[in-house]
């Protein structure tokens, strides 16, 4: 029979694995992710989140989301994720330590607890900034094509214009030959 | 000035009865690596091994776990000591803890606002500590403050310092504001209860 100083040694030891293996994999995703209260206020963040954007656990947990959203797009988000329980692909913007602005698009999960509603939602952040630079770069190939393709058909219609006046004028030529033989004969 | 401690003071807490959580050593220990390395561990643990309590931050600290309340003492009185940490760095470290605990996180869904922290505070001293109670006194939200008592614990006014950072940063987050807080009575000053002003 296990004593209750047993139970406690046991449920000890599974809260510290639970806690491990939470920690483990909140470190390991590559995906910026962080946790907010329902006011916004930053509970937790993973390391990828401090890599992305430059602020460390001491500079962004305890502080508001505006720290690094823009109001009025981090309250839309959370406001959404708190009442649709899951927000996907929300373009929007973060701004780094460094003041340098990322490109992201949003997924966030609102986090209830049984018999207290909604205490949070978590955030993910996927990085843009490659994916708009190829569109960017996709956007002027495409135009630099467009270009091409333009100056292609000036040069076409240049080309034919003056093969069609070739054959007229070797139409001609021939007309007049034949006019001036049948002179000739007459 | 860092803190200093007497050998008899030493004696004394250690003998203190009652109990803390590791987690407080993990979030001593956080602070240590973040601002001075591994060196500035070795450092801290050297400096317990002087005051005769050795302590391996590494293996030793758990969480969940409880150890004697004055090693939560003398490890700030270490990382003081060993690191030159005077009374605003204490404080600066105090305000750390709570974004790195495991325990405040069990309670942040209670972070919604002053009232429900107010509400939660003596459940969450608890939590930590097995001796001492936290019991809040009054607040206004008009007046953004809150007053809480701290009773039954008498050790050593760093971790009063510590405190006062700690709170603050608790409040803070319900709040959304910066605060400030000032311990207005102590123990150490011959009152009979610590009693801490958090305003913002």
């Amino acid at each position: 029979m296990v004593n209750d100083d047993g139970k406690i040694k046991t449920l000890t030891e599974d809260i510290s694995l639970l806690e491990t293996y939470i920690q483990d994999l909140f470190s390991f995703t590559p995906l910026p992710l962080c946790f907010v209260n329902p006011k916004g206020m930053v509970l937790e963040v993973n390391p990828a989140f401090v890599k992305a954007t430059g602020y460390d656990e001491y500079d962004v947990v305890g502080e508001n989301l505006t720290l690094f959203m823009e109001e009025k797009n981090a309250k839309e988000i959370l406001e959404k994720t708190i009442k649709e329980g899951l927000v996907e692909r929300e373009k929007t913007k973060i701004k780094k330590k460094d003041e340098r602005v990322l490109p992201v698009t949003v997924f966030a999960k609102s986090r209830k607890i049984k018999g207290e509603g909604v205490n949070g939602a978590f955030l993910s952040f996927f990085d843009l900034t490659e994916v708009e630079e190829k569109e960017k770069k996709v956007k002027e190939s495409n135009e630099k094509l467009r270009e091409k393709v333009e100056e292609l058909e000036k040069i076409n219609k240049l080309t034919i214009g003056r093969e069609l006046k070739m054959i007229e004028l070797k139409e001609e030529i021939n007309k007049l030959k034949k006019k001036l033989k049948r002179n000739k004969e007459g | 000035m860092a803190y200093q401690i007497t050998d008899e003071e030493i004696n004394k807490i250690l003998n203190a009865e009652g109990e803390v959580r590791g987690v407080v050593f993990k979030t001593d220990r956080r602070f240590i690596v973040d601002s001075k390395g591994e060196e500035g561990l070795k450092k801290v643990e050297e400096e317990l091994k002087e005051m005769r309590c050795p302590f391996d931050y590494n293996q030793e600290a758990d969480n969940m776990s409880f150890y004697p309340i004055g090693m939560r003492v003398l490890s700030l009185v270490a990382i003081s000591r060993a690191l030159n940490l005077e009374k605003e760095s204490l404080m600066q470290m105090g305000s750390n803890a709570p974004k790195f605990s495991l325990m405040i996180k069990f309670f942040m869904r209670y972070f919604l606002s002053p009232e429900k922290i107010m509400e939660k505070a003596g459940e969450m001293w608890e939590k930590h500590y097995t001796v001492g109670k936290l019991e809040p006194v009054e607040m206004s939200t008009e007046e953004r403050f809150m007053t809480a008592r701290l009773y039954d614990i008498n050790l050593h006014p760093i971790l009063c310092d510590y405190l006062k950072g700690y709170f603050s940063s608790v409040i803070k987050m319900g709040v959304g504001k910066e605060t400030k807080c000032e311990e207005v009575k102590c123990n150490h000053r011959g009152d009979d209860y610590h009693e801490f002003t958090i305003k913002w």
